[in-house]
């Protein structure tokens, strides 16, 4: 599956960058990085260490790329919860948004929250004398200020990460973290968990990002009633899971302090451009959006090798390999249509059974579509 | 019981009652019988652990401690040494229908290299799994094996009457790599068990 990831990724980015992806203890999802240009920086501090000598020597061009993609141990074989790799991914092309397009934007809006944060400064803070208010009250308005801009670029940062991951994945990067938020507080302010956006407000925007995807608007009419018995049990459990969206607790809990109220005034006024924006970016790239609604009868072929203890890397005998999107899609549809048919599906056996074929037919397929047009060009020779 | 032509084969594989994935080339349907390539996981025996083991005895977790899985990236070599047993698999994944049985055949070009390929090689109706290849260097060199390249062959017989339900264990079913033995799952060891 590594290689087959890996592969999807340079697709998306570019041949020059290179993932290492590996399991890790904490039970959590990262990306770190990146290291070559951390390296560079550190050697460039050693005058005597040339440079150019040590770049041939781990023979890497300018462009070299690498990070370390992390998952959790004790998911190593869930491989439909790594559809979650589609967000780590999604913090390289962020990051690159960030580092380009954030500054402006916030010098854009800064005057507007700094005036918010003192009209909240002023009704809130505490009687001082007079003769250090206006000193304590700057600082504590900047503070706040900074406070606001890291709210900001961090919820930015994740929100953008997810809509790529729906992107590169579509509806199996939404099971996955409609999974992984499932045993998690849903309505936490940024200020208590890192920065980060509360799980309710990201599935809240992955919910928009596929709704049109589920509701089934590129589904084929002459093909047949979208969803179909095949696919209408994962609409049906994601629609329910996404749900919780309706309720708005997560939004009361950002309006509570000023810095995440100005915060995510400052996101959701201009989201709509900078995913656009983003999202032009990856269109750019040769992976397109991953639409279910489009991939039905595939999906279907798929499940129907999974309900028969096949690997689904191919919808029939001699056919072209599944895409890595589908076969990780066709696994959840299995998955959530088993549990739904048999009370009694859900077990280790079960799962393992189902991780180890969709690893299989993810490998399969990926060797498949790299060697097989080799070799079908070699039986034409001979 | 009658051997299965090429072109029997190919109908049976078109209408999907026997599945061979994937066939990475049409060449690999012979005359009768098909190529099957080799897998890229293995099993090995960590020997320098190992004293006497009875397997009859040893329990999933006891063996996994005396074997090791190593995967092997395409396009890598994995290498057998003289007098080496190492478990493979084949890479493509079979899914028998119930009026059929296969045998699996190492090819013998490699037989002249020393590679044994196959030894449990019959395959039963109704299997669904890759194969587990035992894989051992007869010969005197070492040799290097590299997943993907054909290294067994499969013929297929009718099985008369078709089965209607498989007898027996499925103990190494949905198998997608080469399995430990699972020898101590058998009645044998606790009939047979010598005393004391």
């Amino acid at each position: 599956m590594v290689q087959a990831t890996e592969d999807l990724f340079k697709q998306c980015l570019g041949e020059h960058y290179n993932f290492i992806i590996r399991p890790q203890w904490s039970y959590n999802y990262g990306i770190v990085g990146e290291f070559v240009e951390h390296f560079r920086g550190a050697i460039q501090s050693l005058e005597w260490i040339p440079l150019d000598e040590w770049e041939s020597i781990a023979g890497c061009d300018p462009d070299t790329r690498i990070y370390c993609i992390s998952f959790p141990r004790l998911e190593r074989l869930n491989c439909l919860s790594h559809a979650a790799w589609g967000h780590e991914v999604g913090h390289v092309i962020a990051h690159e948004w960030l580092a380009e397009r954030f500054e402006p934007l916030w010098k854009k809006e800064e005057p507007r929250i700094r005036e918010e944060i003192t009209k909240s400064v002023e009704k809130s803070s505490e009687v001082v004398s007079s003769l250090f208010r206006k000193t304590y009250m700057e600082e504590i308005v900047a503070s706040q200020c900074d406070r606001t801009m890291e709210v900001a670029r961090q919820g930015l940062e994740e929100l953008l990460c997810d809509a790529v991951g729906v992107y590169l994945l579509g509806p199996a990067a939404v099971a996955s973290l409609v999974e992984f938020s499932a045993g998690l507080g849903l309505d936490e302010s940024p200020l208590d968990f890192g920065y980060y956006p509360a799980w309710r407000y990201r599935l809240r925007l992955v919910a928009d990002a596929c709704k049109e995807d589920l509701e089934g608007k590129h589904a084929n009419a002459e093909a047949g009633k979208y969803p179909g018995p095949t696919l209408a049990p994962f609409i049906d459990w994601l629609n329910d899971a996404l749900a919780v969206v309706d309720d708005t607790r997560d939004r009361a809990v950002l309006r509570r302090h000023v810095t995440t109220r100005e915060a995510y005034a400052l996101i959701e006024k201009n989201w709509g451009r900078i995913s656009k924006d983003v999202m032009d970016r990856l269109a750019a790239s040769p992976v397109k959006p991953y639409e279910l609604s489009r991939r039905v009868p595939i999906i279907e072929a798929l499940v129907g090798r999974l309900e028969v203890d096949v690997p689904p890397n191919e919808p029939c005998s001699f056919g072209p390999p599944a895409s890595y999107q589908d076969i990780l899609t066709a696994g959840w549809v299995f998955k959530i249509k088993s549990m739904r048919d048999d009370g009694k599906w859900a077990n280790a056996d079960s799962y393992e059974k189902l991780f180890r074929l969709v690893l299989k037919a993810i490998e399969s397929a990926f060797v498949q579509e790299r060697y097989g047009p080799i070799l079908a060009n070699e039986s034409e020779e001979e | 019981m009658s051997t299965l032509t090429g072109k029997r084969i190919r109908k049976l594989l078109d209408d999907g009652r026997l599945i061979i994935t994937p066939l990475l080339s049409p060449k690999q349907i012979g005359t009768a019988s098909v190529d099957v390539r080799l897998g890229n996981q293995f099993i090995v025996f960590r020997t320098h652990i190992l004293g006497v083991f009875n397997p009859y005895k040893m329990e999933a977790g006891q063996l996994r401690r005396l074997q090791e899985r190593q995967v092997v990236g395409f396009r890598r070599d994995f290498i057998l040494h003289p007098g080496m047993l190492a478990l493979g698999s084949t890479f493509e994944y079979v899914s028998m229908p119930n009026d059929l049985e296969c045998q699996v055949e190492g090819r013998s070009s490699w037989a002249r290299l020393g590679i044994q390929i196959a030894t449990a090689s019959s395959v039963e109706p109704g299997f669904k799994g890759v194969l587990t290849l035992e894989l051992s260097n007869l010969g005197t060199i070492p040799v290097s094996l590299w997943p993907g390249v054909r290294i067994a062959q499969l013929v297929f017989h009718t099985a008369e009457p078709p089965l209607s339900k498989r007898s027996g264990g499925r103990k190494y079913d949905s198998a997608v790599g080469p399995e430990f033995s699972r020898l101590f799952e058998d009645e044998d060891g606790r009939v047979f068990e010598p005393p004391g």
